[in-house]
């Protein structure tokens, strides 16, 4: 009755994709904390309930009795009440706990100006690039450098997009009017994807994120290439 | 006496007016619910006609079988069919037929505004499908229209889209201030609200937060039209105009979760106890529950916002106040199996549905406390995730607790029983189908697959979105099962008698189906389980030979 249609049963998918930053890894905590917990509540009570279907099932030729008529119980009630709100204090005080890693950049963070629009993101460096005012050489690829946290100022020129890149960190709406403000540092390099998040019309699903870290070395030889040009 | 008048039902004394007009000028609140019954459930098909769709377009990467246009059109008007056209009035639905009858009055309090509001059901799903035959096509901005996208959407088809919502609105706003009159002006001598049926204190709680929420959306609504037609500017991103209308929004569409949600809470409670021969363990907490879960649903709408840009504090408490709504919830699903608890507990079809229910609204209730907690939110909110957990819950009350209603209600409404064995089959193909469909989005979305693309170039999602799509077609095929046993055992189903179920609410007092004036007579009303009293009455009487 509880089976899980076509439970994801190895745990590597049923989790994030691998966090390849404090932001992420901090988000990443939280959810394996509710996780846990969520888990183990629906195995008691989901236990329970299929318990209780089982072996109060009428069988052929049980005797028609009656059941108790309990119309309920003051104690139970009240202890079942208040287990959940325990166990969602426990859960809100540790979120409570790490949220600052989820959302706050620290202040030497070097900047990056998002800009969206239909369909696509382009970037202009900001203040602590050391590439301030320039675009990456493929505007719509980001480039960073490992191990520096990113401070993303995210606009948009149309309507509403949202910028995730899942294995960096949170997820940040682009909404037309106001800069919102998200953060990541990549703790390796490579290449990293995503794609808008938030429904922005015909070519939503075309709308992919690029974001190549690179080493510091190699951050370095590539600003200076940019200040050149 | 009475209780001779329960084992012989009553014969209908007034033979009901047949015919095509009949139907169309009628004003009983029993043939207006089957009136909805059968909208509700023509746009149930349509919506899930358009789901079908989707799967099809994303059971593999790079898939064209629908563009990317008639794509966004599909589940622009699959939600929106889903919400305003099927779950919402199919409680009225259920509503309209139950709530006189279980309160024990002859009709609704006004039976000519609640014709208007089925005709208003009906002509609003017209208007706007209609967006489908002009040039423009059909609302393409997601069910939420969110501007300034809803404002570009180029063509009327999303301003039929909005007239449409308008007329519906209205239709569910009369519909909910008729159940609010009728049930507290209304109720039989000895019905006090301590007494009342679980679902019609759902349907008030329902009709409440109605009238509360409805007159937001509708403005909000009237302002995108103005925006979208007449140059207004209330939505102009210079005064943050996107923002406030996803305020104004959610502030209607997350207290319409409870709408949709707390009915289905009803049918669960009324069928539990009956088929679990024990009284409802803990009735008043299942109501205070219902009334804290409606209040609690008018402090959370920023939770689905928690991307766009909002303080720490503000994230903060919309994460608590969610959080809170899970300790109700909680305890509706502990009464609900404390009430199965050492019972006698018969599987007939609604019970089967009624067990599956509990067990899959606490895996969407558990996703919930994933959503509620912000820094995982802005992993996996726009995500399948996200899909996943919203079917979970808002899937599984149309599909578990309404279908499963519909089986414990049907007898009653059509004087048959219908094919159990075939029910009993189609139930597990639907359990089976329904999990397959949406339990692997929850590991699309977290894996990075965002909700509402057209197509996605990811193989590795290719997996969990083909056991979906096949899900998709299991699920539908035992929707189709149902359908046909309800169309089917009109004709060949056994007759069914007064109370086929050993029920307890007065609705199971008269005849199946009731005649026009309801009840001939009334049993004595001395707990919330009338019909319960009067057989342990009569079991009393024939053991001393009275």
């Amino acid at each position: 009755m509880l089976a899980f249609g076509a439970a994801p049963a190895a745990a590597d998918t049923a989790t994030f994709q691998h966090p390849a930053g404090p932001a992420s890894h901090a988000m990443d905590d939280i959810y394996r904390a509710v996780l846990g917990v969520t888990m183990t509540i629906f195995v008691l009570v989901g236990g329970w309930l299929l318990y209780s279907a089982l072996r109060f099932r009428v069988k052929r030729g049980d005797p028609d009795i009656e059941p108790p008529q309990v119309h309920g119980s003051t104690r139970l009630e009240l202890g079942w009440t208040l287990a959940p709100v325990l166990v969602l204090v426990a859960l809100s005080a540790y979120t409570l706990a790490n949220v600052g890693t989820v959302k706050d950049a620290p202040g030497n963070a070097m900047v990056v100006n998002v800009k969206a629009q239909q369909f696509s993101f382009t970037y202009l460096y900001g203040a602590n690039s050391g590439a301030s005012g320039k675009a990456p050489s493929t505007p719509s690829r980001l480039v960073v450098p490992v191990h520096t946290p990113v401070k993303l100022y995210v606009r948009s020129i149309d309507v509403n997009h949202d910028w995730w890149v899942p294995a960096l960190g949170p997820k940040i709406d682009a909404i037309p009017g106001q800069t919102n403000t998200d953060w990541f540092e990549a703790d390796e390099t490579g290449t990293f994807t995503g794609q808008c998040a938030e429904f922005c019309g015909l070519g939503h699903a075309t709308m992919t994120i690029t974001v190549k870290v690179v080493s510091k070395a190699d951050w370095n030889a590539y600003t200076a290439k940019l200040q050149r040009t | 006496m009475a209780t001779e008048a329960h084992t012989a039902p009553h014969a209908a004394s007034a033979r009901p007016a047949t015919g095509a007009w009949s139907w169309v000028t009628t004003v009983d609140h029993k043939r207006i619910g089957i009136m909805y019954l059968y909208t509700t459930f023509f746009f149930f098909a349509v919506g899930g006609l358009m789901a079908l769709a989707i799967r099809l377009q994303l059971e593999h990467a790079n898939n064209q079988v629908v563009s990317a246009e008639s794509y966004d059109r599909l589940f622009t008007m699959h939600g929106t069919t889903m919400i305003f056209l099927f779950v919402v009035p199919v409680m009225a639905a259920f509503g309209n037929y139950l709530v006189p009858l279980q309160i024990g009055a002859r009709d609704m309090a006004f039976p000519r505004l609640n014709a208007a509001s089925f005709w208003l059901l009906l002509f609003g799903g017209m208007v706007m499908y209609s967006s489908f035959l002009w040039g423009g096509g059909a609302a393409d901005a997601g069910w939420t229209a969110y501007p300034p996208l809803s404002v570009l959407s180029p063509g009327h088809g999303l301003d039929l889209w909005i007239v449409g919502l308008h007329i519906l609105g209205i239709s569910s706003l009369i519909g909910a201030i008729n159940f609010i009159c009728t049930i507290h002006n209304m109720r039989a001598p000895g019905m006090r609200l301590t007494r009342m049926p679980l679902f019609t204190w759902a349907i008030d709680v329902y009709s409440i937060m109605i009238v509360i929420a409805g007159p937001v959306l509708a403005g909000a609504l009237t302002m995108l039209l103005m925006d979208r037609n007449y140059g207004t500017s209330f939505y102009q991103p210079a005064t943050h105009g996107p923002i406030l209308y996803q305020h104004l929004f959610w502030f209607y569409s997350h207290p319409v979760v409870y709408v949709m949600a707390l009915p289905g809470f009803g049918m669960i409670s009324e069928i539990v106890p009956v088929f679990s021969r024990k009284p409802l363990f803990g009735y008043k907490a299942l109501v205070y529950s219902i009334v804290a879960i409606a209040f609690l649903g008018f402090l959370v709408w920023g939770h689905h916002m928690f991307a766009v840009g909002f303080s720490t504090p503000l994230q903060i408490w919309f994460m608590i106040a969610s959080m809170a709504i899970g300790v109700p919830t909680g305890v509706k699903i502990f009464n609900w199996i404390g009430t199965m608890w050492m019972g006698r507990i018969r599987f007939e079809p609604p019970m089967l549905y009624a067990v599956a229910f509990i067990g899959l609204f606490m895996i969407g209730g558990l996703s919930g406390i994933f959503l509620a907690a912000f820094p995982i939110d802005l992993y996996v909110t726009d995500s399948y995730f996200v899909v996943a957990h919203f079917h979970y819950v808002l899937g599984t009350v149309p599909v578990f607790a309404v279908l499963g209603g519909l089986h414990y209600w049907y007898p009653k409404m059509s004087g048959r029983m219908l094919d159990r064995a075939l029910a009993v089959r189609a139930f597990w193909i639907i359990f089976i189908g329904f999990n397959m469909t949406f339990f692997p989005m929850h590991d699309l979305g977290l894996s990075g697959m965002p909700r509402r693309v057209s197509t996605y170039t990811n193989n590795a999602w290719d997996t969990a979105n083909l056991i979906s799509t096949i899900g998709a077609f299991v699920l539908g095929t035992g929707v189709l099962m149902v359908l046909w046993n309800c169309i089917h055992s009109l004709r060949v189903g056994r007759i069914a008698p007064a109370d086929p179920w050993g029920a307890n609410s007065l609705e199971w007092y008269t005849s199946s189906p009731p005649p026009p004036h309801n009840f001939d007579e009334l049993p004595p009303i001395r707990s919330e389980r009338p019909l319960y009293d009067l057989r342990r009455e009569a079991a009393a009487t024939a053991v001393t030979g009275d």
